[in-house]
């Protein structure tokens, strides 16, 4: 009976329980992975995530949390969801918003802007789709990009910064624009 | 003119007809567009491969001075109506070859007028055109605000956004006050109590 009741108080394993990351500069964030079965993974930082610096993924990313700095899937898709607060300059090949972006956007194939997407910044793609009720403050540039090819980079889906980025710096030059895309066809 | 409930009314534009006729051969402008951004007006003005701005104007100023009874008076604060102006018009990455304003001035007290023209005229280039939209009926208290949205270089599909009280009636003498700065005002008028106004910087 003693051995038992003491059997039953020794305090078993901790399970992994999801901890809220300390929005912590520099510190390493992990994201969850998911979607293994297929060719195409997505990485999903969650909605009590804060990251402070770049982000370089090389496969699809949902951001449900809050972001302030750069974002770069020069070959992937980025998803920005309704709870996401992303103050960043994002390159991505596509770009879906539903929450709220403060920050250039630049896709090489297509920016979508759904209904409860509130985004204050530039924006540049191929194609762009916006859905009513959208809030939008800034210029819009339909255009061919060229995105360059990413460079290697480690293959973890978000690779922290070592310093911090700039919360929205300006597009860099490298980024080819593709020219004549903008005549009059009147 | 046909309406359709849910979609909106589409009729034609003489207004914007000629607006487009006045920017006619000048490719990839720089367009500014007060309206909320929609996808009819992103792609045929983009279409056209110009570079549009878009600033939602109308529901900027409700969200600065409240849409209640104290809005005209807010917006006469002048302090206010500066932050207003800084916030708004400030950052614009200017000078604009055209304008599409739609029915926005006719919600502003008479210094926030003053000071919106005031930026509308330093953000445009010389020989730019802005399209502006007043409503015709001097008896309505209240009257339709719209958004507007291009189908072609003549039509638009109008769709409500609600009723509002303008602050004043404009007459076509008291437009041509406020615009005294530009170097002409063309007047069309609609069916549908709409004024059209085509005004060269």
């Amino acid at each position: 009976m003693w051995n038992r009741r003491k059997e039953e108080e020794t305090p078993r394993p901790a399970s992994p329980l999801p901890t809220p990351v300390a929005p912590m500069e520099g510190m390493p964030v992990s994201t969850t992975p998911t979607g293994y079965q297929g060719a195409r993974s997505t990485a999903t930082i969650g909605e009590n995530v804060l990251i402070a610096g770049q982000i370089f993924a090389k496969e699809d990313l949902v951001i449900d949390g809050q972001i302030d700095g750069t974002i770069e899937l020069l070959e992937n898709k980025l998803t920005i969801g309704k709870a996401a607060r992303v103050k960043a300059t994002i390159k991505a090949r596509e770009v879906i918003i539903h929450g709220t972006v403060h920050g250039n956007v630049e896709a090489s194939d297509k920016i979508d802007l759904r209904r409860d997407a509130h985004l204050v910044g530039d924006i540049r793609a191929a194609r762009i789709a916006i859905e009513d009720g959208a809030i939008f403050k800034g210029s819009i540039d339909v255009t061919k990009v060229e995105v360059p090819k990413a460079a290697p980079r480690p293959t973890t889906s978000a690779a922290p910064a070592a310093t911090p980025a700039p919360a929205a710096t300006p597009a860099h030059p490298q980024q080819a624009m593709a020219a004549g895309a903008g005549e009059n066809k009147r | 003119m046909s309406p359709s409930a849910a979609e909106g009314t589409i009729r034609p534009s003489a207004g914007l007809e000629q607006y487009f006729q006045q920017l006619q051969g000048r490719p990839t402008l720089r367009l500014l567009d007060l309206s909320p951004v929609s996808q009819a007006n992103v792609s045929f003005l983009a279409g056209l491969g110009h570079r549009l701005y878009c600033e939602d104007f109308l529901s900027s100023l409700d969200d600065f001075f409240g849409g209640d009874d104290d809005f005209y008076q807010a917006q006469e604060n002048p302090t206010r109506a500066q932050e207003f102006m800084n916030l708004t018009f400030r950052q614009l990455k200017g000078p604009f070859h055209g304008a599409l304003v739609w029915d926005c001035l006719q919600y502003l007290s008479p210094t926030m007028l003053e000071l919106t023209v005031t930026e509308l005229h330093r953000l445009l280039e010389p020989e730019s055109a802005l399209l502006a939209f007043f409503h015709n009926d001097e008896r309505a208290k209240t009257v339709p605000a719209s958004f507007y949205r291009i189908q072609d270089y003549r039509t638009l599909n109008i769709q409500e956004r609600g009723h509002r009280t303008p602050y004043q009636f404009f007459t076509n003498p008291f437009i041509e006050r406020v615009f005294h700065d530009f170097s002409s005002v063309k007047m069309y008028l609609t069916r549908d109590h709409l004024r059209e106004i085509l005004i060269k910087r």
